[in-house]
């Protein structure tokens, strides 16, 4: 059986399995008792054999049965330890998913439906199924339609429920009127994933009267992003006595307090005498 | 570039007796011509191996390892490593304390290891203590050298762990 973790997975995560186990002793009262009181100290005790073994020869063939046997030893600690450091918390386990860029079989849409939401005693017609994968869920007899009871029409589908004589013995009209079902919609597949845009970067600069701000790399943002723009003075937008200046040296006069939208790789502002206690210079991409 | 001199020192499973050093010194001195090891026990004692009449051993120059077969059981040295000319002058040094616990080390993987085959053994609370004791002699050893430099501290340590090693059908 091929292995969930790695030795050096597994000594991490007897490493923080030691002291939940511990914890949990210390805990322990009568009718709330741990597993067991010495957990702790025997997964010490193993996980430093294990390590040491790691640690002088990580080829050794032993390891990943020893460490399989370190991990069963965790128990239930282990199953914290590994949600602890897949949260972040050590960095010991973080597997990295492959971001998909087409939906496979993901359900997009549940729907409950009745008998009259029925056409006619077998058939159901609605836009929002029409030419898509459905998965109804039968309530009535609580489970799944298999795939010969569904049959796909242009608008829908009908249930075929096989009477044992060649005919269908579903009825929504009569002998099913009480159906109940819960019709799952799936994506097509290879639906292009939705781009969920990323949050806005923002950089804030405060600077004094009469100063100029340094240029602002802004090379790791592409060319079309948007940039907005905005100064203030004494917390309030200003909109004159600044100057804007682009690195194609087009210089911009703000108008506003949100001055626009550029595409440009570097940027700085240029500030006249201004009485004030503060200015400060968001850039918002 | 001046010459700095520099070792490390290791052991390799499956391998308890040997001892192998590294030469890690940086820059080049062409007054050097011969290199020597010490072992040192925390008795003032040296460990040679079988044949050599002298306290050190001769680490070629023309090799950056050696391996040195003498340990018998798990033993706390200080290594000195020495760089001369030709005239047999001492012209570096470099020293450094080393817990080698490969026999006890191994021997308790072994134990873990056979645990695989028979887990509920770890339920044996005599086994299982003595198990724990083994395992915390040689963390004592190994922190007596860390934390104090303490080599016969260490020494002590190791031994109380291999009294339990080799009487282990009394204790295991």
């Amino acid at each position: 059986m091929a292995s969930l973790y790695t030795p050096q997975e597994i000594i991490d995560i007897a490493k923080l399995s030691q002291f939940y186990a511990g914890d949990d002793a210390g805990k322990s009262r009568m009718f709330s008792p741990a597993l067991n009181r010495k957990l702790d100290k025997i997964l010490y005790l193993e996980r430093k054999s294990l390590q040491w073994a790691y640690t002088l020869d990580s080829t050794l063939s032993s390891l990943q049965n020893v460490a399989d046997y370190v991990y069963a030893l965790c128990g239930k600690y282990g199953a914290r330890a590994i949600a602890k450091l897949d949260a972040g918390g050590g960095g010991g386990i973080i597997v990295t998913p492959t971001t998909p860029t087409t939906i496979g079989l993901a359900f997009e849409y549940v729907r409950r439906i009745t008998a009259a939401d029925f056409t006619n005693g077998t058939d159901y017609d609605a836009s929002w199924i029409a030419g898509y994968e459905v998965e109804p869920f039968w309530n009535n007899v609580n489970r799944y339609l298999t795939k010969l009871e569904i049959q796909y029409t242009p608008t829908g589908f009908t249930v075929w429920i096989d009477d044992g004589a060649g005919g269908n013995a579903f009825d929504a009209r009569t002998t099913n009127a009480d159906v109940d079902m819960i019709v799952y919609k799936r994506f097509p597949l290879g639906t292009p994933v939705p781009v969920i845009p990323e949050a806005p970067v923002i950089f804030s600069y405060n600077f004094t009267v009469d100063s100029t701000v340094p240029a602002i790399d802004l090379t790791n943002y592409s060319e079309g992003q948007e940039v907005q723009v905005s100064v203030q003075a004494n917390g309030y937008a200003v909109t004159w006595a600044s100057q804007y200046e682009w690195s194609d040296n087009n210089p911009e006069q703000p108008s506003a307090n949100v001055v626009g939208t550029y595409s440009l790789y570097t940027f700085m502002v240029i500030v006249d005498k201004l009485v004030c206690i503060s200015q400060s210079l968001n850039i918002v991409i | 570039m001046p010459f700095t001199p520099s070792f490390s020192a290791a052991q390799t499973y499956g391998l308890p007796s040997v001892i192998k050093l590294t030469d890690t010194s940086t820059g080049t001195d062409v007054a050097v011509t011969s290199r020597r090891v010490y072992l040192q026990q925390y008795n003032g004692s040296y460990l040679v191996p079988i044949g050599t009449t002298t306290d050190y051993i001769v680490w070629s120059l023309a090799s950056s390892t050696i391996s040195i077969d003498v340990l018998t059981k798990d033993t706390a040295l200080q290594v000195l490593v020495q760089w001369l000319d030709i005239g047999g002058n001492v012209l570096y040094t470099s020293t450094g304390l080393y817990g080698f616990t490969l026999y006890n080390e191994q021997f308790l993987y072994d134990l873990t290891q056979d645990q695989t085959g028979k887990p509920g053994i770890i339920q044996d609370q005599v086994y299982y203590d003595n198990k724990m004791k083994l395992r915390v002699e040689i963390d004592s050893g190994d922190q007596a050298l860390s934390l104090a430099n303490d080599i016969t501290g260490a020494q002590y340590a190791y031994d109380r762990a291999t009294e339990l090693r080799v009487n282990q059908n009394n204790y295991f």
